[in-house]
């Protein structure tokens, strides 16, 4: 991989900003700001430009986990950070309204990097719902990306083995990608 | 202050925007120059903007939002102490942002090249000091 970059993407109060923590193994750079909307997510803090944090693979090579934002307000960061990435983990929440919809938006405006990078989507808090959200995702992307390989998790972002295994299946599905695209033009 | 008045946010609470209305006034009025100035929450609300429009239109703010919070996350990391505020200088002209003493909100500003850096921060601090005793 020439480029380790992650991007964590999804609405807000998905768990993206958790799930950076519990992956990272530096102290998260975080940007939390004050959360005046209460009434879109019920918490104290929100991400208002991008969280960082780092798996080291090596003595010069690391994975940089970087979240974005959920609120729409500051989609100019999707544009920017979605450049630099390999792949995208886009966390839900399964209390969402319309969660396969949701998943579908999300993905058109991370159209080029789920065209050209890998994608994994993780479903939080599916504590609340049971399994009912996840044929939802499921049925909206076979209905909206008809043969793209998603895969589609349920995941606790405070979990390490959650998000390790969500994290590594996201690495395997670009290997499988790249190969996939090399082997078609050959 | 009522107690309503505290847990509403400041974007919604109709006497902040008026006192941030009159504070970028006054702004204008220090500084010819001025292009845009924004009030924002440090979430990415516009609480006011001069001049006055309707638009719906709220890049300014969110991306100064964003911009706030990387150079306060810097200064953290850098152990700095306590952030003062972000010049942007480009060749037609420069933007600065600079937080709202003791309040979850920023002040940016956009002023053309006819202005002098040096005024642009001491005026920005004494409105956004004043808006802050205002509130």
């Amino acid at each position: 991989m020439a480029e380790h970059v992650i991007l964590f993407a999804g609405p807000m109060g998905a768990g993206k900003t958790t799930a950076i923590r519990t992956l990272s193994e530096i102290e998260v750079v975080s940007t939390e700001a004050a959360n005046t909307d209460r009434e879109t997510a019920d918490k104290e803090t929100t991400t208002v430009a991008l969280d960082y944090g780092e798996i080291g693979l090596g003595p010069d090579d690391k994975v940089r986990l970087y979240g974005v934002p959920g609120q729409r307000r500051f989609d100019f960061m999707w544009t920017i950070m979605q450049e630099r990435a390999m792949g995208l983990i886009l966390l839900v929440h399964a209390d969402a309204p319309d969660v396969g919809s949701l998943v579908v938006e999300h993905l058109r405006e991370f159209e080029h990097l789920a065209r050209r990078g890998g994608v994994v989507v993780g479903i939080s808090r599916s504590d609340l719902t049971g399994p009912q959200p996840v044929n939802e995702v499921h049925a909206a992307l076979a209905g909206q990306l008809p043969g793209v390989l998603i895969p589609i998790f349920t995941v606790d972002p405070r979990d390490a083995g959650h998000m390790r295994m969500t994290l590594m299946t996201l690495i395997a599905n670009i290997e499988t990608r790249t190969a996939l695209t090399a082997g078609a033009t050959e | 202050m009522t107690d309503t008045a505290e847990l509403m946010p400041p974007h919604r609470d109709p006497h902040t925007v008026d006192i941030a209305h009159r504070a970028l006034a006054v702004l204008g009025e220090l500084s010819p120059s001025l292009g845009i100035a924004v009030v924002l929450t440090d979430d990415g609300f516009e609480v006011a903007r001069h001049p006055r429009r309707d638009s719906a239109d709220q890049r300014l703010a969110s991306m100064a939002s964003s911009l706030q919070a990387l150079s306060e996350a810097i200064v953290r990391e850098l152990r700095l102490g306590a952030p003062g505020y972000v010049i942007i200088e480009a060749t037609e002209g420069h933007v600065l942002l600079r937080r709202v003493p003791g309040r979850q909100m920023v002040l940016a500003a956009v002023f053309d090249s006819d202005e002098s850096v040096g005024k642009a921060i001491s005026v920005s601090r004494k409105v956004a000091e004043d808006f802050s005793a205002a509130i």
